[in-house]
């Protein structure tokens, strides 16, 4: 009996629409032409230069005490300010970088969930809709490939960590086309991180 | 006789199709899960995200939900008419599937069975994923049984409709894999099994739905996601999905959870929210238990048959109902009667199966039969004003009423 073989076609038609549907994700992501550096008074006003940018799709690196992601609110406020970013698909996946003196406390609390993961030195949890959230110290910081936005507080961080930071940016295992900035920062590390965008 | 099966069967779902119809408008505002799927559904085209609802079940429903909306607007019709549209078309699916697996006297009391049941015309009448996946489901299963007899253009089919399953929701995961296994297994023993049937039955039943699946999540991936993210999504989902416990429910202090007394015991349960005195309106959930009661013998007697008289789609059939019965049985997850629905076709038929085959041996057969169906059709239509939430005189259904657990909300 002639029997028509499929599975060629099948396996060619399901690859090319696997990676199309892959194409669109990350064609869905956009960028700042150049690099940017903004001061913002308050953490909430983050999202606004974020929107005002057209970001999209975009990994967040936040060096923060606090995750400002409460699913609560339409408006911004130092609260929500991540939990709204996602929302507006400004932000896919976050990195919450927690100052090194806060670590044990942070990291004892999270040891108590069963839905956050220990994995090689970071935490690794989701937000309530799914998005993925990774709790870390910056000596555990991987290079990432892609470009991404960094969110400094820097209330929490002292000179000392806000210089790995730079070396981070320095030596390319962190790439940002646009960095925000919220409180006090020494001029010093301003102007290196200043130095870094003039750079790139 | 063709024409004439025809026509009593365009019959039978014009009244499964007017069952779930009646009065489809009432109430106009959300009722029930509306209230979440119906802004998730918007939410999931615009955005990806899927708030108010969870993120871990697959999202096709949406996609439905939102299709329906769009061409009859955001009212109860746009709504509730893709549950109304396939819960109507399932009868007509089970139907054929039964002839296929049996004959055409057990397909017409299943097909029966199923237009009235109350709790498949009651989830019929909302967005109901159950009654979406059990539409998509038997139809990847008749197609696959075609292929098992010999018709080989039904293979892809039948990888569609099992990817528009598991897009759905996940109840016949397992089920999808073990009809992949099975038809492995039933082409090896018919010495039909080379290379590139494998391949063919692989890349089908395998590579297309997973496909189907992954193309579902197309507005997530528009969140600027990729494959790899996908793949440590569904991670998260599966995990997330066993962090739901009897407390994550609403009506969980007042449902029965366990799927082993759906074929056990009568299940009445709800509650009357008015009443005069003498008619009350509830909302109940229920299974109809003097058909589900006979679901263990019915199965004995089909395996028994089985082993005397080896048939191959009927093994078919045997392996879906245990592979979508058994892990819901097994599973730490509360399962509610709404979740029923996803085994309540085999059951049906399996049932009917049973019955014709003692019907088969008495004399006046046809006779005993028409009364059988018809006892069972009015029965259901007594239970009718039950689902429509309509109000109903206490003297007669209050002792059925009190075999379950009703609480008064008047």
């Amino acid at each position: 009996m002639n029997r028509k073989t499929v599975w060629p076609w099948i396996a060619v038609v399901c690859s090319l629409l696997l990676v199309c549907v892959t194409f669109w994700g990350v064609n869905a992501r956009s960028y700042a032409p150049r690099p940017v550096i903004t001061q913002t008074g308050e953490p909430r006003d983050t999202l606004h230069a974020w929107e005002e940018s057209g970001l999209r799709g975009r990994i967040l690196f936040s060096f923060d005490r606090h995750l400002h992601a409460e699913n609560e609110g339409e408006q911004p406020s130092n609260d929500n300010f991540i939990s709204l970013a996602v929302k507006k698909n400004i932000v896919r996946k976050i990195f919450h970088v927690i100052p090194d003196e806060s670590w044990a406390e942070v990291s004892a609390t999270l040891s108590k969930y069963t839905l956050v993961k220990r994995q090689e030195g970071y935490f690794r949890t989701w937000l309530e809709d799914g998005t993925p959230l990774y709790i870390l110290k910056i000596g555990d910081i991987k290079p990432v490939a892609e470009k991404v936005l960094i969110n400094i507080n820097a209330g929490y961080w002292d000179a000392q960590q806000l210089s790995a930071v730079v070396r981070l940016l320095e030596n390319h295992s962190l790439s940002s086309d646009f960095i925000t900035i919220s409180g006090e920062m020494s001029p010093n590390i301003l102007n290196a991180i200043s130095n870094y965008e003039k750079a790139h | 006789m063709k024409k004439r099966t025809n026509f009593y069967l365009l019959i039978l779902v014009a009244f499964a199709l007017t069952l779930r119809l009646w009065g489809i408008s009432t109430p106009a505002t959300f009722m029930g899960d509306e209230g979440m799927l119906v802004p998730a559904s918007g939410n999931y085209i615009k955005t990806g995200h899927v708030d108010p609802d969870h993120f871990y079940h697959p999202p096709l429903k949406y996609l439905l939900l939102q299709s329906c909306i769009r061409i009859l607007g955001s009212n109860p019709y746009g709504w509730r008419m893709v549950s109304v549209l396939l819960g109507t078309m399932s009868v007509f699916i089970l139907f054929l599937l039964t002839r296929e697996f049996f004959d055409e006297k057990v397909a017409w009391l299943a097909a029966t069975l199923l237009a009235v049941d109350p709790t498949h015309v009651m989830q019929s009448r909302v967005p109901a994923e159950e009654v979406y996946i059990v539409f998509f489901f038997l139809w990847g299963l008749f197609m696959t049984a075609r292929y098992i007899k010999g018709d080989d253009r039904c293979l892809v089919w039948a990888g569609v409709f099992l990817g528009l399953t598991l897009a759905t929701k996940l109840y016949f995961s397992l089920a999808s894999l073990m009809l992949f296994l099975t038809v492995l297994f039933l082409k090896h023993k018919d010495k039909k099994l080379d290379w590139s049937s494998f391949l063919d039955i692989s890349a089908s039943l395998i590579l297309l739905p997973l496909t189907i699946y992954v193309l579902s999540y197309y507005a997530w991936f528009g969140r600027g996601y990729d494959i790899f993210d996908f793949i440590r999504f569904q991670g998260d989902s599966y995990r997330e999905l066993q962090t739901v416990t009897i407390d994550s429910y609403a009506m969980g202090k007042v449902a029965d959870s366990n799927p082993t007394h759906w074929i056990t015991k009568p299940l009445f349960y709800g509650f009357k929210y008015r009443t005069d005195g003498a008619w009350s309106e509830y909302h109940v959930d229920m299974t109809n238990f003097p058909i589900w009661i006979l679901t263990i013998p019915s199965f004995l007697y089909l395996v028994l048959r089985i082993f005397k008289r080896p048939d191959r789609v009927w093994g078919l059939f045997a392996v879906s109902f245990a592979s979508t019965y058994i892990p819901m049985i097994v599973i730490k997850r509360p399962m509610f009667i709404y979740s029923s629905i996803t085994v309540l076709p085999f059951i049906l038929v399996t049932v009917s199966f049973f019955l014709v085959s003692l019907l088969n041996r008495l004399a006046c057969q046809e006779r005993y039969f028409a009364f059988l169906k018809g006892a069972v059709v009015s029965w259901c239509l007594f239970l009718y004003p039950l689902v429509l939430g309509k109000a109903v005189p206490d003297v007669i259904y209050t002792p059925l009423l009190e075999i379950g657990r009703i609480y008064n909300l008047h």
